[in-house]
């Protein structure tokens, strides 16, 4: 059972004077149950819009989507779903605990329970030191945390978190991925916006690249990875200047840090040339690794290129 | 309707966490104080005195917080997006209007009781002064003329700027209570020929409720028998209702196929 599916997708946002501005483009998607998946593109791809559609925050200029197998509605109101929105801005008004129990209400989790799941979850957060301390004297990376609390109130089977990490510091960063990591462990599937591709790497199984509407690539992260260009790198401790000079006509590149010098060779055999030349000098071989460039890279060259 | 009073309740907590209305309790509760202070001045109309200045604090003061506060009700949830969650966690549109509504209304309603209160404290307390039933007829009509206040705020800032909702809010309410003379002008204008006008006129007064027919202060001042009033002053609070759910009904209408930015 696909728990997310997104069958030709669009929405046009109709802007001042009834212009229209396609913000999605016919996209297709389907996320498995238990997944990590991660939602890539740079800031207006039209991540947060998909997320807005799933949710019947706004409405799509065509196309449907489903959610836990069921028309968006209906998968709603079974308060199976967790969301957290982008830059949350939540009632200010409340305290911690408040705010937990408002969201417990809401989804109709019964009074006991609501404050036996609030408990539990401002410790999940560690929030539990600010449970009586309104929101709006929480800082930035409390506030996503109490969004996260807010958006497991239900049990839910799906999370939809849009930039959870964006606007915090490393440490929050880590927090809110620990979190993530715990949450993988309960088998449950996460829909994971993002720009910031350190996260996703290390947390998604698999990702998706959206830019400007249009979905450029879909995969795991390692099948994305080796599909774009790779080399190697060959290193060594200290040549003589005419091994160095041998070397150097050999390899496609060359650079020198700290003592080590690096060698550039496009292909295996290619590498294992410059290693045998090299140690036919006697020269000592340090270091022969597989380039494959970081997600980063490749994320830069893909939509970089398609400005 | 456990998510409409979730939200309900929601509403009103914020209402009376907001400083803004305890400003307004603390005016209001002054200018009780300078309706007594009138009325040690004035002698023989004390009574009077004491009646009108205070349901007209209470008037006043309820109209701002319906209004200013009213008109900010949708608006800030769309405008600091914390309508998301609320909607993504399975509450329908209507849901969350009718809530938002009946926890302001339940505001406006705890305030005017407030008011009210120490209002009738003061009465009970003054020598040659006395509570009647006229009195607490008139607090609770003012309570439906709030409601279908509520509504307009609530139908205007559905869709416009808060600015522009207190703005449309308070000359619907400034025409509602000029019902009559709106018919009244009409007629004179058509007898002067110039029918635009009088048929604009006689629109306004078949659209916006007639708001006057809340107001019965005077009665109140002059002592009136709550017998005189006629048993159609029990028909008004219906009329209000109807009222207040066709304003929400338009503003669900239209909420229901907005894309909230
Ligand atoms: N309410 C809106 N009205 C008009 N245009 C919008 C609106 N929301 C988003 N957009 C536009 O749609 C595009 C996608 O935005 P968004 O989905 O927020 O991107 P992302 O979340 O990937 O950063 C952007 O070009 C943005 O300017
Ligand atoms: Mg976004």
């Amino acid at each position: 059972m696909s728990i997310l599916r997104i069958q030709n997708l669009s929405k046009d946002y109709v802007g001042g004077w009834g212009r229209k501005h396609r913000a999605l483009n016919n996209l297709n998607l389907e996320v498995e149950e238990g997944e990590i998946f991660g939602f890539l593109g740079p800031n207006g791809a039209g991540k947060t819009t998909t997320i807005k559609i799933l949710l019947r925050i706004i409405f799509p200029s065509s196309g449907k989507a489903w959610l836990l197998d069921k028309e968006l509605d209906e998968a709603l109101k079974m308060h199976k779903i967790g969301y957290m929105p982008e830059n949350p801005y939540f009632y200010r008004f409340l305290t911690g605990d408040e705010f937990l129990k408002f969201y417990a209400q809401l989804t109709g989790v019964p009074r006991e329970d609501a404050k036996k799941k609030a408990d539990r979850l401002l410790k999940v957060v560690g929030l539990d030191h600010a449970r009586r301390t309104r929101i709006s004297d929480y800082s930035k990376g409390m506030v996503t945390r109490i969004g996260l609390a807010q958006a497991l109130i239900t049990d839910p089977v799906l999370l939809l978190l849009d930039e959870p990490m964006s606007g915090l510091d490393p440490i929050g960063r880590k927090e809110i991925r620990n979190l993530i990591h715990q949450l993988k462990e309960e088998k449950k599937t996460i829909f994971f916006c993002s720009h910031i591709l350190a996260d996703i790497e290390m947390l998604c199984h698999r990702i998706a690249i959206l830019n400007k509407g249009n979905l450029v690539k879909l995969g795991t992260v390692k099948e994305i990875l080796d599909s774009g260009p790779t080399h190697y790198t060959v290193s060594f401790d200290d040549l003589s200047p005419e091994t160095l000079a041998q070397l150097s006509q050999l390899a496609a590149g060359v650079g020198e840090y700290g003592g080590v010098t690096n060698f550039t060779a496009t292909d295996h055999d290619h590498a294992r040339k410059l290693v045998e030349t090299a140690q036919a000098q006697g020269a000592r071989l340090r270091e022969m690794r597989l380039d494959r460039g970081t997600l980063e890279e490749y994320f830069v060259r893909e939509v970089g290129s398609r400005e | 309707m456990n998510k409409v009073l979730t939200i309900a309740f929601n509403t009103y907590k914020e209402a009376v966490r907001n400083k803004v209305f305890y400003i307004l309790v603390v005016f209001a509760v002054g200018l009780l104080m300078l309706a007594l202070l009138l009325a040690t001045l004035s002698l023989g109309e004390d009574d009077r005195i004491i009646k009108d200045v205070g349901l007209s604090a209470i008037n006043w003061f309820g109209l701002l917080l319906a209004v200013f506060v009213g008109v900010n009700l949708i608006y800030d949830e769309l405008d600091k997006r914390t309508i998301y969650t609320i909607i993504a966690s399975g509450a329908t549109r209507w849901q969350f209007i009718l809530g938002k509504f009946l926890g302001f209304f339940m505001t406006v309603t705890a305030m005017v009781a407030v008011m009210g209160f120490l209002l009738c404290t003061l009465i009970a307390f003054w020598p040659g002064s006395n509570i009647t039933p006229t009195l607490i007829l008139a607090l609770i009509l003012f309570l439906f003329e709030m409601m279908i206040v509520i509504g307009f705020a609530i139908l205007f800032s559905s869709f416009s700027t808060p600015v522009l909702s207190a703005v449309l809010t308070l000359m619907c309410w400034i025409i509602g209570h000029l019902s009559e003379d709106l018919l009244e002008w009409s007629k004179q204008l058509s007898d002067k020929g110039s029918p635009a006008v009088a048929a604009l006129l006689k629109g306004l007064y078949y659209i916006i409720p007639n708001l006057e027919l809340y107001n019965i202060k005077q009665e109140v001042v002059y002592r009136e028998d709550i017998g005189q009033l006629g048993y159609t002053v029990l028909l008004h609070p219906i009329y209000a209702v109807c009222a207040t759910a066709i304003l929400l009904l338009i503003t669900i209408v239209t909420f229901n196929w907005r894309d909230f930015k």
